[in-house]
Order: C-alpha cells, then structure tokens, then sequence
C-alpha cells in the first residue's frame, strides 16, 4: 500500500497537480474535501516530501541527493534520515549561538572578561 | 510538445490507478460482487467507542467458578506471561529498539552512497532483514497480547466499524435508467459476527487499509 501510495506521490501527474492547486483555489486533489481515510493523509505526506525534494534536486541542496535516490524508496527512506540529522544539527547550531549572544547581552561585563570562554564543538553526525 | 506532455500525464494517470487516494473509498470485488469500505463519521466512532467501552467493562467483569477474572489488561498479562511460561514482552520492547536504532545506523551508512557505489544492494538487504526482523517480533508481541481485555476492546470498536461501514453495489432501475448505488452489507452487528464466509475478513482487511494504512 504504502509502496503505491508514494509512486503516485511522486508521479509528474500528481505533482504537477500538487503545484497547480497551491495556487489556484479551484483544483481539487481528492473528491472528498473531510474526513480524509489513512492512505490520503499518507498520500499528502509523501506528495509535500517529494515536491520538496524534486525542489532540493534542482538546486543541488545536498550532494547525496539525486534522481535515483528519490526513485528507490529504501535509499529515499535514507536520505530523509541523513537530512533530518543535517537538519537538525543547524537548529541546535543555531540555538546554541542564540544562546550564546544572549549571555552576552545580559552579562555584558562577561564579555572578554576572561571569566567565561567560547570553544567551537563540532556537533556535525558522524560521516 | 506540450500536447505530448499531456498525453503523457493522462496515460501516467491511467497507469498510477489512482483510486486508492481518489476519495475516502477502498472497492474490492468477492465473487464477482464489487464491494467497498468507507471512512465512518464522527456519530459512528462516538457508537464505536460505546461499544468498545461496554465490551472492556464486560470482560473486566467476567470471573471463573473460583471467582478469579477470565480476563487480564494487557500490563497484567505481560506479568503473568514472563511469571508463567517466561515470555518477556518488555525485553521484547527492548529488542524493538535495539532493531531501530539497528536500522538508523544501517540508513545513514546507505544514504552517504553514491548511485554508483557497489555497496547499495548489500545494505539494503541489510535493512530488509532489520524490517522483517522487526516485524516477526511485534507480530509475536500482539499473538501474546491478543487475548487481553484491552486489545479484545479494540477488536470490538474495529469490527463494529467494519460492519456498518461495508457496502454492496447494486443497480436499480429508476425512469428506465439503471443506477449504480450502496447499500450495507449486514443490516448489523449481529449479522456481521454470524457471517461465517470469507466476506468480514476480505471487509476488514481493506477497512484496517483505510483506516489504519496497514
């Protein structure tokens, strides 16, 4: 089931249908508009996943994407994980630096002082 | 160009069978009779959920002759079936995730390979074996838990799901034109637990699809 539901997802059809109703109001992708059954919501899932990823290919995002990935679902399943870490290593990067200024705002005297000291962690997974 | 693309689109449409996602539908055909389930409504849950509540309350009630409960809750089970015959659900969770993390491990090894890298099949079978590994074992994990009151409610709200939310097509002739329509499989719960064909396991196969995307 799941198998079918992605190679829909990822077919030109569905989505090229995916682009055209995010901007024009009047295209429908399922007959029913509530109550979605588990294959559709799945469905949905994979179409908006998929969309992003033809998006990532294009602009050569990561270098372990391609076309043959997004083909093969085991080696798709892969790459979303891979991702997700990538992801998720530039948010905690991020919040750490949040963190960081707002020490440094709030304790000014702080700064240089030689009391507190900045070491750079490589928090990157493991290649 | 542009018509060929078209073309293309219509016939990838026809090839797709979209129908699995075209409503909130799932048709199948038994002896030459087209059938179909669909997704209940919000007055049909509220009756399921009365009816797995009423069937948890009654099975939590049930005593032998001695006056102990024929029933046990799921967590009460897991202690008995280690106590008793040494079956460990919870080492069995344990070895879930032992397996997922398995598989994250194996996932990123395959998502660092390039598409000419010779490596690509072996981990792949690689991770087909952690899947099927990990599905034996919650398999063997509910064949354990199926006899506990909780999972016997559940079955209870799904079959009552299942048995009003099955339809038979039929025709019917109306101002000479014949119209396609619906209508319920069994008139009722009672004749859906009576049915002894093949019918209510087809019905909640593709309803367990439907709703649960199993």
């Amino acid at each position: 089931m799941e198998e079918k539901i992605r190679k829909l997802a990822k077919s030109i059809y569905f989505q090229n249908l995916y682009n055209n109703s995010k901007e024009l109001s009047n295209v429908q992708m399922f007959e029913n508009v509530s109550n979605f059954s588990t294959p559709q919501t799945s469905f949905l899932y994979w179409v908006v996943t998929y969309n992003i990823l033809y998006q990532e290919l294009q602009t050569h995002e990561d270098e372990y994407l391609t076309a043959k990935v997004i083909e093969d679902d085991v080696r798709c399943d892969a790459y979303l994980l891979h991702r997700k870490n990538k992801h998720d290593f530039f948010w905690k990067n991020r919040r750490l630096e949040e963190a960081v200024e707002n020490v440094k705002r709030k304790h000014p005297q702080l700064k240089g002082g030689g009391k507190t000291s900045v070491c750079k962690v490589d928090l990157r997974p493991e290649k | 160009m542009e018509n060929l693309e078209l073309v293309m689109q219509e016939f990838e449409k026809d090839t797709l069978n979209p129908e699995l996602i075209v409503d909130n539908k799932l048709h199948f055909i038994h002896d030459n009779v087209t059938y179909r389930v669909r997704m209940p409504n919000q007055q049909e849950l509220a009756q399921a959920s009365r009816v797995r509540n009423r069937t948890f309350y009654t099975l939590l009630r049930e005593k032998d002759e001695n006056g102990n409960p024929i029933y046990l809750v799921s967590s009460k089970l897991k202690e008995l079936l280690k106590e008793a015959q040494g079956i460990d659900i919870e080492a069995m969770e344990k070895e879930l995730d032992v397996l997922k993390d398995k598989y994250i491990k194996t996932s990123l090894e395959l998502s660092k390979c390039r598409d000419d890298d010779t490596r690509i099949d072996s981990i792949k079978d690689k991770i087909q074996k952690i899947k099927t590994e990990r599905q034996k074992l919650i398999f063997l994990m509910s064949d354990h838990l199926a006899l506990s009151i909780d999972v016997q409610a559940r079955d209870a709200y799904y079959r009552y799901l299942v048995s009003i939310c099955t339809e038979r097509y039929f025709e019917e002739i109306k101002d000479e034109i014949t119209v396609g329509n619906y209508c319920r499989v069994w008139p009722s719960i009672i004749d859906y637990e009576k049915d002894d064909t093949v019918l209510p396991g087809l019905a909640m196969m593709r309803f367990t699809e439907l709703y649960m995307n199993v």
